[in-house]
């Protein structure tokens, strides 16, 4: 209960502040170094599936959240693991991620990316209450034009209703 | 006649210009058709050589006035009389076989590549008379636009209302293959669905095309970089230019009636709004203030308002903004769900998508009394867009779980789908008229 109100007030405060936007172009990389002054490899050089140990915390480099209809509230099993994407970005700020949000077939299409900027938004804003700087996150909505799932009912739906996090290889 | 050479030299370039890709045409199935019609008998134009273009003209000009719903055309296999021309005409024969009116024409060879195609309508049952006579020259390669010319001349001449069977639509045709990238490709053919020709290609998503008001250039979203931006193409010649490339959404891009600027739709300052891009000199002006999904503009004719989707009020509803004034009034209060709104060129009426017990379909309201009237039942309606005469729209659905275009007049009264092609078909935009 009391850390909920601190994320609570934590959020209060950021919204306070106003979201402020990432400028679309990918950032040159920072010249902050981690906290602990080890040095932060870059991302190209990781192996393809998992990533690297944080505090023997492993990360993926690719994640799905899922959402019920018409709504932006991430469920507990997904805010877990986003927490845990938080820590290692904010330990590691060279580190980029898009959060592509998604939305199922139902509605008009532009509205839809809407809903679906709305639900990646949901998820950046618990990354930043996390500690994330603003600049390792960039947001796109596909809104219903890249499904996963193709058939024309609730499970389908189910399943098109999603961010994907996706680490970004460093140029 | 000259008003074939009006259009002689663009068509040319652009027939010349793109790429010819081999895919199936689409081909149109009528299926509902009305009572009610105009009885014409369409004689296949005579060709002496036996080049069988007068039978391939005929039928191109049969389907356009089928397809309107306003004429019911006579089976020519009934024929057993082929005048060519009104000297030659009985109209007692016509007037027997049901005929209201009678089209005859022949088509001569002038040299190599040039034809001469003479035509007469005429009014069968009142007056006998010669309504219209045109004579054109074309070469091969604009007979079916001429075709297409010929069946606007009858169909303006016997409803008084100008044909739209010259001008053409742009759509997104998505093509999933499995174990490959899905592809997206921006298209643009005739109205009938023949002629595609490609103007962009990407394994990233395309989104709503919009025609200018000058029928010259397309405005699309294209997420090509994995990030939305928005594009102007010029149709003729594939030259396209990035105009909105913002941090967030740039979607929805909706030109204003004097063709120089574009509402769009950015998220760069927090949630969805509208701006206004200056094309020429990328200048932007917001619109829209909030924190709802504000998306969709769409202008009125006289450009003096903007009507748009917006969730301000819980669920998706069209709203319109007078720009002068800067007032914002609501416009949909039936159902939950109502958006991508689109004015007729008179200004009163609008045509969008609507929810009602979880189905979607297309729906026309009238601004003034405010009645709304429901076009479409399959359920799985989206993107209604008007033919520039208002007399019928084109919009995306699902036939046998396959995304297709349909056709639907707004008295309701006809409606046919274009057969599904080897991908789905979506988001369709009719052009204005052009030539």
């Amino acid at each position: 209960m009391k850390r909920k109100i601190i994320v609570v007030g934590l959020g209060l405060v950021l919204t306070a502040c106003g979201y402020v936007g990432h400028n679309g172009a990918v950032s040159p990389a920072s010249t902050q170094m981690a906290h602990n002054g080890a040095q932060s490899q870059g991302l190209g050089q990781q192996a393809k599936i998992s990533g690297k140990n944080i505090n023997n915390e492993q990360v993926a480099r690719r994640e799905i959240y899922h959402f019920d209809f018409d709504r932006t509230v991430l469920k507990g099993n997904d805010i877990a693991h986003i927490e845990k994407q938080a820590r290692y970005l904010a330990a590691h700020p060279n580190a980029r991620i898009v959060l592509f949000g998604h939305t199922d077939e139902r509605g008009s299409r532009e509205y839809n990316v809407g809903l679906g900027e709305n639900r990646a938004k949901s998820v950046a804003n618990l990354l930043r209450l996390d500690g994330v700087r603003p600049l390792q996150i960039r947001v796109v909505s596909f809104g219903k034009e890249k499904p996963t799932a193709f058939a024309h009912n609730e499970s389908a739906y189910r399943l098109n209703r999603r961010v994907e996090l996706r680490y970004e290889d460093r140029a | 006649m000259k008003l074939y050479k009006k259009y002689l030299f663009p068509i040319l370039f652009i027939t010349l210009s793109f790429p010819y890709f081999a895919w199936a045409t689409l081909e149109l199935e009528l299926t509902r058709g009305i009572n009610k019609a105009l009885a014409i008998a369409l004689v296949p134009f005579a060709d002496p050589q036996d080049l069988k273009i007068g039978a391939k003209l005929s039928n191109i000009i049969k389907h356009d006035l089928q397809n309107s719903g306003q004429f019911r055309v006579l089976d020519a296999s009934r024929f057993r009389q082929f005048p060519h021309s009104s000297q030659d005409v009985n109209y007692h024969y016509w007037r027997k076989l049901g005929a209201d009116n009678l089209v005859v024409g022949q088509i001569l060879p002038v040299s190599e590549n040039q034809y001469q195609v003479l035509f007469q309508l005429l009014d069968a049952v009142g007056s006998q008379r010669i309504i219209m006579a045109k004579q054109f020259s074309v070469s091969k390669a604009l007979l079916r636009p001429l075709a297409h010319r010929i069946s606007d001349s009858i169909y303006e001449a016997l409803t008084g209302v100008r044909g739209i069977f010259s001008t053409r639509i742009a759509y997104v045709l998505v093509k999933r293959t499995p174990g490959l990238a899905t592809r997206y490709v921006l298209e643009v053919a005739d109205a009938d669905g023949h002629n595609p020709h490609t103007l962009l290609k990407s394994t990233e998503p395309i989104m709503s095309p919009a025609w200018s008001p000058g029928g010259d250039r397309l405005a699309y979203v294209s997420f090509e970089d994995k990030r939305a931006k928005i594009y102007i193409v010029d149709v003729a010649t594939g030259r396209r230019q990035a105009v909105s490339s913002f941090s967030g959404i740039n979607g929805a891009p909706a030109w204003s009636p004097d063709g120089t600027q574009l509402a769009v739709v950015l998220s760069r300052k927090s949630h969805p709004n509208l701006y206004l891009l200056d094309i020429a000199t990328k200048r932007l002006k917001r619109l829209t203030h909030g924190r709802s999904i504000t998306t969709e503009p769409s202008w009125a004719p006289d450009g003096k308002s903007l009507i748009f989707t917006s969730d301000r009020g819980g669920g998706p509803q069209i709203y319109r903004l007078h720009l002068g004034a800067a007032r914002i009034e609501r416009l949909t209060y039936v159902g939950r769900y109502n958006a991508r709104g689109s004015f007729t060129s008179d200004g009163e009426h609008i045509v969008f998508q609507h929810r009602e017990n979880g189905m979607f379909n297309i729906a026309v309201l009238d601004l003034a009394t405010g009645r709304m009237r429901i076009l479409t039942h399959a359920g799985h309606d989206e993107s209604p867009s008007l033919a520039p005469n208002d007399r019928m729209l084109i919009y995306a659905t699902q036939y046998t779980g396959m995304g297709v275009l349909s056709v639907v007049s707004l008295d309701g009264k006809i409606h046919w789908r274009l057969p599904s092609r080897e991908g789905i078909v979506q988001e369709p935009v009719w052009s204005p008229f052009t030539v």
